[in-house]
């Protein structure tokens, strides 16, 4: 071992060379002067002892010259450092580590026992509280080795993006992962839903090694209730579904009990918030009075719907029915002519409900004037019927794939009668995995939808898995066919809550986009943490003075600075940081109107074996990501301690010398 | 005239002395009665104020008495000169010649001088008889003593006043306020009942109605006024019995929260005052079992009832109202009687009754009926309760009218009163709709009126079918059912209405009866079930157990699907569902059941052999006259501007009530505090709960609770946490099934984007493309 290797020695390094060139002539000069002298002082002395001081002297000399000059050693290596994390077991690193490299402990791994117990950490170990201030303390960074639950996406995004900025590339990242914890996994529910939505919660439970049995989940409501409850094995996928029973902000809990002992496990809140959604403006042109329509109107209108129903009584007669809105002054009068379908105050509703007949009732004009307005968004249900059936072909409203002529067809999918079939059936609503208990007539046709894509939504489907309602893309707008016009036999037989939902559903669907601003809801597999930044983005218009903040539980404003997305100007996002266990409240606000958002902050503790997954994932995913690492030259300055207690030595031993024995 | 001069100034120094002297003793006597009216003032009015007021007046009286009195202003030369005159002998009664004028005479001269020497020899010597002595010792005494008396008597205090020896249950809020020391409530069950009052120390009360309760309470200070302030804010002064002890006396009918509150504060926490209704009769008729009993045309009919009557205190009168039908159809008349029972037996608390008649005593002929039902009240008061058996029939038949099907179903068979499915239909969608105009009582009752209904017509159709339910008699434990308005689904208590409106008609009886007679004849069942009802406490599965057709399958399985018997059998399976629902207030789960049931009863009609009456409404025809006239005239275009149908507000305050229990609960750093908003909310549903109450007590607990939060005009009251969350509980439970609000969506980009639209038109036209393509 060449212990020389890489070591620089600069003779009075911050000299100018004449200088430099100076001192090592008048050291030079020193030297032969003293060394003549001591020659001369030792002439009668034995040989030995003159070559022994002549050496010392010598060796004065060579310790003058280092302790002027610097002395730097270069190595190369890779730069790393350690970061442990929530999870580790830091007193079996402490009782192993070798000291020679940073160690960065997050403030979260130090449990309340390491606190109490005033853990005595290295002196080179630095408590941090996020991530990035270990990048903000090196100096160069090129390996973190991260041990315990790892990170989280977000802190690792924001890791290396300071990486990037201060060391000009990321860091290579080894994950040293810690013991998986029992508890529920991949979660996955809505954070935010309207009145009478579905509420699905899923997921999968994980158990330790050591523990392997039955285990009991329960989902409680927020009055201690149990609502539901399965029996699990390890890594047994589970799912809950319900509705909760009003609006607000609801804390529901799923229990974990182990299921011999009944000892739990845990109990991890599920909290979301349910709210009373604006509604779209609906109108409804009939021509014939009906229960189907009427009922919808009693519900719709309960929440506040804006309705307006035309309904034909004779060839040429309508009534106009206001409910939640009032009728235009200017085109009132009008009403009175023959054919209202022509005014504007319904044809400009969000969703438009009419029957066959109805439709038939229109001009083209009138109907091309209603397809543009779907078009430009709007919200199009046509109730099917023999007559539409009928005079499909000639109006062009279906695409018939037997036939040539109906290229051109509004619509891409085809309605036809089906006498064979059935008329009474149970129906399921897709993607919402509930279905009516009654069965209720139905029109006997089918719809015979080309191939499902994205263009078309099968929105019903019956017993048999044939479509009962579907909607297709028209432009910005959606236009729907239904078969079902009895649906209010559900509302009358004990079904409202299904009758409710089937309505909700189709309206969601074909409505047009709730109108800005509004937020946007979380991912329905994240949750926002206590002492974690989320973010939260609103969907605003960019051309209007927008205005947002947030309250927290202390109920103080705070204002949170919206800048639009790089991709989509009309995106607005922002980052919050909870600092506390509780609901908080976002508001956006624009000249139009004003949207909130209800975020529950979960504590640290909450959802750790999720958490631990999720930190799990993320880390490995960076650490199998290939950075290239080349080892860097690195100078070190040696430290001239030994050399000056070389020189001190070596001067007492000649001073003795002298003064003794000359 | 120097020495004169000096001995007057001398004795006038004495003067004073003496009259200071005799203020001091004065003092000492008004001090004595001072302490005597303070003493006495005290213990009567347990006051330190009061009495030191009366103390200090006392002496201040005195003083002033005494300053105004002859005795004050004897206090003077002469007088005390003539005083000396007596004490000292020496001084020859002349010691006021020092006073007179001397140049009248030399004797008077030479007399004056020798006694101001023989004076001013005594005071000199202050000889100490120079001042008059007063006794204060006495006055010390009588100070000593009455205080010591005071002492005995405050010592002696509590057990001078009355022989409540109860611990006391409450402590004092405000440490200025007096705290009771000492409750005593007397109960006073109403005196038809006949029970024994009870005197308990809790303020928590379990009454029967109609009681009266007596609050006695001592209190550590005298309180200038207490009150028992109620829930509905009324508030009822206490009687100040004598020294710290209050009375109050109260006839109590309904549940109440109350506290017992001075004129700033409350000095106890919240009570409850649960009270108990007294039972209704029950009436059971032991024989006929069947709901109609026939007698043959040549038969000599004997009609024989025996009933049984309970109560739970006592029976005042028992009867039977009974009516003979004659004719059918429109001509059909009825004639009403009432009969007393034959004979009787008491066992215990029940009655055992018995009575028979001779169809021709009562100028039957063959083809009448007679419906008889027993009433029975108790011995309530002011009101006697009355409560009413099931309706049965006798039926002298004329002719053999009943045809039998070759399988022994005979459908042919229901008497004219008999609501028909179809009508049961028709009435269930009436009260659908009508729903938001009645009452939640009305409705409630109307429904339960149309279960009824449905279970008379359950077990027409089941007796004779030979359902296993009824034996075939029709006499099946459904009218075993508890009473109308007795469905409790929250808190398991049973308390019958006493407001019920019953109709003595027999006629209408027979389609809404309200019958007692029961509970102990729900056969076998009973006892697997037992357990299962204990456990639950909200009686919904006693509901189920008793009107839900959970026995095993009759024998329809065996039967062809198209069998007639079959078809009847489901038809009453449904019908045995409809009535559950509509017993639980929920027609519209009813209504599918009952028209299943119609649908299999229409099924049996159509089947082979089976004959059913006709059923339903049939329209009268419409005449050519009437149609294809073609005029329009009358109708016309209008606009109607309608409003939508309102949302029940309670169900809001419920949730906005909800919303901040959860705020409380949650936040960390929620204040608890309320808006007047929030508190007329909180009014509204205590008002609920109240009303609740009177039918079932265990709602108190829920009133207790708000009624602390109004108190204390705060969510996080202090000394009930456990209540919110049981507030909680229970107002979650109250919420109904969520209903889905139309809603739109959200698109998590901006429509505005110019990329999302040339996109979106994108894909029409390679959609279009291809559909030109194929």
């Amino acid at each position: 071992m060449n212990i020389f290797a890489g070591v620089e020695i600069t003779f009075l390094p911050d000299l100018a060379v004449w200088l430099r060139w100076a001192f090592a002539v008048l050291l030079l000069v020193c030297f032969i002067w003293t060394t003549q002298h001591v020659f001369k002082r030792l002439a009668d002395k034995r040989a030995a002892r003159r070559v022994s001081i002549g050496l010392l002297n010598l060796l004065v000399f060579g310790c003058i010259v280092l302790l002027v000059s610097e002395i730097d050693r270069t190595r190369s290596k890779i730069v790393a450092a350690t970061l442990l994390t929530s999870g580790t077991n830091i007193e079996h690193v402490l009782a192993n580590h070798s000291g020679d490299t940073k160690t960065f402990v997050l403030s979260a791994a130090l449990s309340s026992k390491h606190h109490t117990q005033k853990l005595r950490l290295p002196d080179n170990w630095h408590v941090i509280n996020q991530p990035e201030q270990l990048v903000i303390a090196l100096d160069d960074l090129q390996k973190l080795t991260i041990m315990g639950d790892g990170l989280n996406g977000s802190q690792l995004r924001d890791l290396q993006a300071l990486a990037r900025s201060k060391f000009q590339q990321p860091v290579a990242i080894a994950f040293i992962p810690s013991e998986i914890r029992a508890g529920l996994i991949d979660m996955k529910w809505h954070n935010q839903l309207a009145i009478g939505q579905r509420q699905q919660v899923s997921g999968k439970l994980q158990l330790s090694d050591a523990n392997q049995g039955l285990v009991n989940l329960s989902l409680v409501d927020p009055a201690g209730a149990v609502l539901s409850s399965q029996t699990l094995t390890a890594n047994a996928p589970f799912k809950f579904s319900f509705i909760a029973k009003a609006s607000g902000r609801w804390i529901y809990n799923l229990v974990l009990t182990d299921a011999q002992s009944n000892q739990l496990i845990s109990r991890e809140p599920l909290a979301f918030q349910v709210s009373q959604p604006t509604p779209p403006s609906v109108a409804i042109y009939q021509s014939a009075p009906s229960f189907e329509t009427r009922h919808f109107k009693n519900w719709a209108t309960a929440f506040d719907t804006a309705m307006t129903i035309v309904t034909q009584i004779s060839q040429s007669k309508f009534i106009t029915q206001y409910v939640n809105t009032s009728s235009d002054p200017e085109t009132s009068d009008s009403l009175h002519q023959n054919n209202p379908s022509s005014q504007a105050d319904w044809v400009q509703s969000d969703v438009i409900i009419m029957d066959g007949r109805a439709w038939l009732s229109l001009s083209s004009a009138q109907q091309q004037k209603l397809q543009q307005h779907v078009e430009q968004g709007a919200g199009l249900l046509l109730m099917a019927d023999r007559q539409l059936m009928n005079a499909a072909a000639e109006t062009g409203l279906f695409r018939s794939s037997g036939s040539e002529d109906s290229v051109g067809a509004w619509l891409d999918f085809d309605v036809r009668a089906d006498e064979g079939r059935a008329v009474q059936t149970s129906s399921k609503m897709a993607g919402q995995g509930i279905q009516s208990e009654k069965a209720i007539p139905y029109l006997a046709a089918q719809i015979k939808v080309p191939k499902a894509g994205d263009k078309f939504d099968i929105l019903v489907w019956n017993q048999e898995n044939a479509p009962m309602i579907v909607s297709q893309k028209k432009g910005l707008g959606q236009v729907a066919v239904s078969l079902i016009s009895h649906s209010y036999e559900w509302q009358l037989s004990g079904e409202e809550t299904f009758y409710s939902q089937f309505w909700q559903r189709l309206i969601y669907n074909i409505a047009p986009a709730q109108s800005l601003p509004y937020w946007l809801s979380p991912q329905d597999n994240e949750i926002s943490l206590t002492n974690h930044a989320q973010k939260v983005c609103a969907i605003a218009n960019v051309d209007t003075d927008i205005h947002s903040h947030y309250i927290n539980p202390a109920q103080q404003k705070i204002p949170l600075k919206l800048s639009a997305e790089l991709f989509d100007k009309g995106k607005m996002c922002s980052r919050f940081w909870p600092l506390q266990n509780a609901w908080y409240e976002l508001r956006v606000s624009d000249d139009k109107g004003t949207d909130k958002l209800s975020l529950y902050s979960y504590s640290q503790r909450h959802w750790q074996a999720w958490q631990q997954q999720r930190k799990h994932q993320a880390t490995l995913a960076q650490a199998k990501q290939q950075i290239t690492l080349i080892p860097k030259s690195q100078t070190q300055a040696l430290s001239k301690l030994p050399i000056w207690l070389l020189f001190l030595a070596l001067m007492s031993v000649l001073w003795i010398e002298r003064k003794f024995y000359s | 005239m120097s020495l004169t001069n000096s001995l007057l100034a001398k004795i006038d120094g004495l003067v004073l002395r003496a009259r200071r002297q005799y203020l001091v003793f004065f003092t000492w006597r008004s001090i004595a009665i001072a302490l005597s009216a303070f003493a006495a003032s005290h213990l009567l009015t347990d006051s330190w104020f009061m009495s030191g007021l009366v103390a200090g007046s006392t002496v201040l009286m005195c003083l002033l008495w005494l300053f105004n009195s002859e005795r004050w202003r004897a206090f003077d030369r002469e007088n005390y000169l003539a005083f000396l005159n007596i004490q000292f002998p020496q001084l020859e009664h002349s010691a006021q010649l020092l006073v007179q004028d001397s140049r009248s005479s030399i004797l008077h001269s030479l007399q004056s001088q020798k006694v101001g020497r023989a004076l001013s020899a005594l005071i000199k010597q202050q000889h100490h008889d120079l001042i008059p002595h007063y006794q204060t010792k006495q006055s010390l005494w009588a100070c000593a003593l009455v205080v010591g008396l005071w002492l005995i008597l405050r010592a002696l205090q509590p057990l001078l006043w009355h022989d409540v020896n109860v611990k006391p249950q409450v402590t004092s809020k405000s440490s200025a306020a007096p705290s009771i020391t000492n409750i005593a409530v007397t109960i006073t069950p109403p005196s038809y009942t006949q029970r024994q009052e009870t005197v308990q120390s809790s303020l928590d009360l379990n009454i029967l109605s109609g009681s009266t309760v007596t609050w006695q309470i001592s209190t550590t200070d005298v309180a200038e006024e207490l009150w028992l302030k109620f829930t509905d804010n009324s508030q009822h002064a206490f009687e100040h019995q004598q020294g710290k002890l209050y009375q109050i006396s109260q006839t109590v009918t309904q549940s109440q929260v109350y506290s017992i509150n001075d004129q700033s504060s409350s000095l106890t926490k919240l009570h409850t005052i649960a009270v108990t209704r007294d039972q209704a009769p029950q009436v059971r008729v032991l024989s006929p079992k069947p709901t109609i009993t026939e007698f043959s045309k040549f038969s000599t009919p004997l009609f024989v009832a025996t009933a049984q009557v309970s109560d739970d205190f006592a029976i005042s009168k028992v009867d039977i109202l009974a009516s003979v039908a004659k004719g059918t159809g429109e001509a059909v008349k009825f004639r009403d009687h009432i009969f007393e029972f034959d004979s009787f037996e008491q066992q215990g608390q029940i009655l055992q009754l018995e009575k028979s008649w001779l169809a021709s005593e009562l100028e039957m002929e063959p083809g009448d009926e007679l419906y008889f039902t027993v009433r029975a009240w108790d011995n309530k008061q002011p009101t006697p309760q009355m409560s009413r058996s099931q309706t049965k029939i006798f039926r002298w038949l004329d002719d053999d009218r009943h045809a039998i099907s070759s399988d022994g179903v005979l459908i042919d068979f229901m008497p004219d009163y008999f609501k028909s499915q179809r009508q049961i239909i028709i009435e269930t969608q009436q009260l659908i709709a009508d729903k938001d105009l009645l009452t939640e009582h009305e409705f409630s009752q109307t429904s339960r009126s149309l279960g009824y209904s449905q279970s008379d017509l359950k077990l027409k159709y089941g007796q004779y079918l030979g359902d296993e339910f009824d034996d075939g008699r029709g006499g099946h434990q459904m009218e075993a059912g508890p009473e109308m308005p007795e469905i409790h689904i929250k808190d398991g208590d049973h308390n019958d209405d006493p407001d019920a409106v019953i109709d003595d008609s027999p006629q209408l009886a027979a389609g809404t009866t309200s019958s007692n007679s029961h509970a102990e004849d729900h056969h076998d069942h009973e006892p697997q079930h037992a357990n299962q009802q204990v456990a639950d406490k909200s009686g919904y599965q006693q509901v189920i157990t008793q009107y839900g057709h959970n026995h095993e399958d009759t024998d329809v399985g065996v039967m062809g699907a198209q069998s007639p018997q079959a078809l009847m059998k489901q038809a009453i399976a449904h019908m045995w569902d409809a009535e559950l629902h509509l017993m639980l207030s929920a027609p519209e789960r009813a209504l599918p059941y009952e028209q299943k049931a119609l649908v299999y009863l229409e099924q049996a009609r159509k089947a082979e052999r089976v004959f059913v009456k006709r059923l339903g409404f049939e329209p009268p025809p419409v005449s050519e006259k009437r149609r294809y006239q073609g005029d329009l005239s009358d109708v016309l275009d209008y606009q109607q501007q309608q409003k939508p149908t309102p949302t029940d507000p309670l169900l809001d305050d419920f949730r906005a009530l909800l919303y901040l229990l959860g705020q409380a609960g949650n936040e960390l750093q929620f204040s608890g505090e309320l808006t007047k908003g929030s508190l007329q909310q909180i009014e509204r549903v205590k008002q609920y709960y109240i009303k609740q109450a009177q039918t079932r007590p265990a709602m108190m607990h829920y009133v207790t609770s708000l009624q602390q939060i109004q108190q204390q005009q705060s969510l996080l009251i202090t000394d009930c946490r456990d209540c919110l969350v049981d507030l909680y509980a229970e107002l979650w439970r109250q919420l109904p099934a969520p209903i889905a609000a139309p809603a739109q969506i959200r698109l998590n980009y901006s429509p505005s984007r110019t990329d999302v639209h040339e996109y979106e038109t994108y894909l029409r036209t390679i959609a279009t493309q291809k559909g030109q393509q194929q």
